[in-house]
């Protein structure tokens, strides 16, 4: 990480939703969280955020890491924010809907969770 | 070292990390091996898949896994968006992606020219053909073969000029040109006959999307009035449409009404480019301008490293994979990612590129030292527009959970979905996806 620093999320106490997504099996791997931007040093530390992989399939229409210059930006969006947007979208007859639908909460906040890391661009 | 708590903060590197997972020891994290000791993850095929795997090894393991690319074209022409090139609304020019980001400093992925034409799994090497010059071979630590599809043979007859006009144009390019050319060319009233090939194919809703879209250019640009016999003759080796049924049959029935014929069961027989006649299993029919979509298999190379094990109904291979990771259930170190691939996801580029961030993530964990074990619940998506006519689309969208007793990808409840109706809404979105989707991958 650089001196001047990439601010590293810091849960200190990670929340419930965070223990049941782990309890899925979902990226089990994880030790830390890095915002993604950090640089290389701080990275080859701490590999596999949670939620990073559930969380790319967003990317192919809101931007890798969220940083969409167009369809909502998903970086830096507050996990509660995400959640609700979320939950709201699965009652629309879209395409963003009919996404939303096959995610189950718990996926949704650990997705959530992530973009929330995510410094925004 | 001691276990990782919920409440235990750590420090490495220099970097602040929480520890949000169970039970998972501080020496189990991710530390990439140094660069200097490790051969390059080496993509066979730039496309939606291997853009994406190259992309996101670098972009997850803060570029201390070196990737290459080996690519026989100089860049990637999308097949997304493709069809409408035929009608005039988009160029080829338009669906070019260089590899000119990813090559660059923030990614750092080398990209080679050339076709690769052999696999040594046992030493970890493959071999390229480049444009000019002798033959090359690069050794590997994992191997990601992305190569596409290729085509099975079929009955052509004609004169050499006629057979070169029966193309595919499902691999976008020149032959898309020579598609496109030749609905220009033809007189009014003539038929178009497009064949389609069983499934699995390349892009399950793409030949009907084709089908409709030529429909809507033929009624403005060459149908008489007063003519009422079908010009678009959708000949389908598959018992019903594939893909999006309520749309297309919508868009055959009543959006095109009387400019579609569609024909279910119609295997392909056999092609007189001379007459213009195709023969199927489902009766012949004569057109003006045939396209062909034959029926599929894995890339040659992939065939020929025996990585395609799994046949299909008409005589193809794909390539079985464990879809943790997509590594080759025949040939470890090796993995095998979009349309290449016997998986229960669709042959397609969105879909493809999610699973090459699976894959990614799969790697980096895999050539982590030690290595990490893999996530063990990942999950795919894919989301795409189809036109429908020159300003209206319909859209389809899944999302597969994996499933630990199958060990498959398997649609959530109720998906896929499809779009409520056709709509000038979806054909707008439709330009923001595509443009955020190859963004994605090539930027």
């Amino acid at each position: 990480m650089t001196k001047a620093g990439v601010k590293a999320k810091v849960r200190r106490r990670p929340s419930p939703n965070w223990v049941i997504a782990g309890g899925l099996g979902v990226a089990m791997a994880l030790v830390g969280i890095v915002a993604p931007g950090a640089s290389s040093e701080a990275q080859s530390a701490t590999l596999v955020p949670v939620g990073r992989l559930f969380a790319s399939n967003c990317s192919q229409c809101h931007g890798t890491d969220g940083q969409s210059g167009s369809i909502s930006q998903l970086a830096g969006m507050s996990a509660t924010s995400m959640f609700a947007k979320m939950k709201d979208q699965q009652t629309h007859d879209s395409i963003m809907g009919a996404q939303a639908r096959g995610y189950t909460d718990d996926e949704i906040r650990a997705i959530a969770a992530y973009f929330a890391s995510v410094k925004k661009k | 070292m001691a276990n990782v708590t919920r409440r235990q903060v750590i420090t490495a590197g220099g970097a602040v990390a929480a520890g949000a997972a169970i039970g998972v020891s501080i020496s189990q994290q991710a530390k990439p091996a140094a660069k200097a000791a490790v051969a390059p993850v080496i993509v066979i095929g730039g496309g939606m898949a291997g853009a994406t795997v190259a992309k996101y090894i670098r972009l997850w393991s803060a570029k201390s896994i070196p990737v290459t690319i080996i690519e026989s074209e100089v860049d990637y022409t999308s097949n997304i968006m493709s069809n409408l090139v035929l009608t005039g609304q988009k160029t080829l020019a338009s669906l070019h992606y260089p590899y000119t980001t990813l090559k660059s400093a923030t990614y750092g992925v080398t990209v080679v020219r050339g076709t690769a034409t052999t696999v040594n799994a046992g030493a970890q090497t493959v071999t390229y053909q480049p444009p000019t010059g002798l033959p090359v071979t690069l050794a590997y630590s994992r191997l990601v073969m992305a190569p596409g599809i290729d085509y099975l043979p079929f009955t052509l007859t004609g004169t050499p000029a006629n057979k070169a006009k029966v193309v595919s144009a499902w691999k976008a390019g020149a032959e898309t040109q020579s598609l496109r050319n030749q609905l220009v060319a033809m007189n009014v009233d003539d038929k178009y006959i497009l064949t389609i090939p069983k499934s699995p194919y390349r892009c399950p809703p793409g030949p009907y999307e084709r089908a409709a879209l030529v429909a809507d250019w033929i009624k403005n640009n060459k149908r008489s009035v007063g003519n009422t016999s079908a010009q678009v003759i959708v000949l389908d080796a598959n018992p019903f449409i594939q893909a999006e049924l309520n749309n297309f049959t919508n868009a055959f029935n009543v959006v095109h009404a009387g400019v579609v014929q569609y024909v279910p069961n119609a295997t392909l027989v056999s092609v007189d480019a001379d007459a213009g006649t195709v023969v199927t299993t489902a009766g012949t029919f004569t057109g003006k301008v045939i396209n062909v979509i034959p029926d599929h298999t894995a890339g040659k190379i992939a065939r020929d490293a025996g990585l395609a094990n799994k046949p299909t109904a008409a005589g193809g291979a794909f390539c079985e994979v464990d879809v943790l990771s997509y590594e080759s259930k025949v040939s470890p170190l090796i993995h095998v990612l979009g349309d290449a691939s016997a998986t229960t996801q669709p042959k397609a580029g969105h879909v493809a590129s999610q699973e090459a961030k699976v894959c990614a993530d799969a790697i980096v964990r895999l050539m982590s030292s030690p290595a990490l074990p893999l996530d063990q619940a990942p999950i795919t998506n894919s989301a795409c527009y189809s036109p429908i006519t020159a300003t209206t689309a319909s859209w389809l969208s899944v999302v597969f959970h994996y499933d630990p007793i199958t060990q498959t990808m398997v649609k959530a409840a109720g998906q896929p979905i499809e779009a409520p109706s056709i709509s000038a809404g979806n054909f707008s979105q439709m330009n923001t996806w595509f443009s955020v989707l190859m963004g994605d991958v090539f930027k």
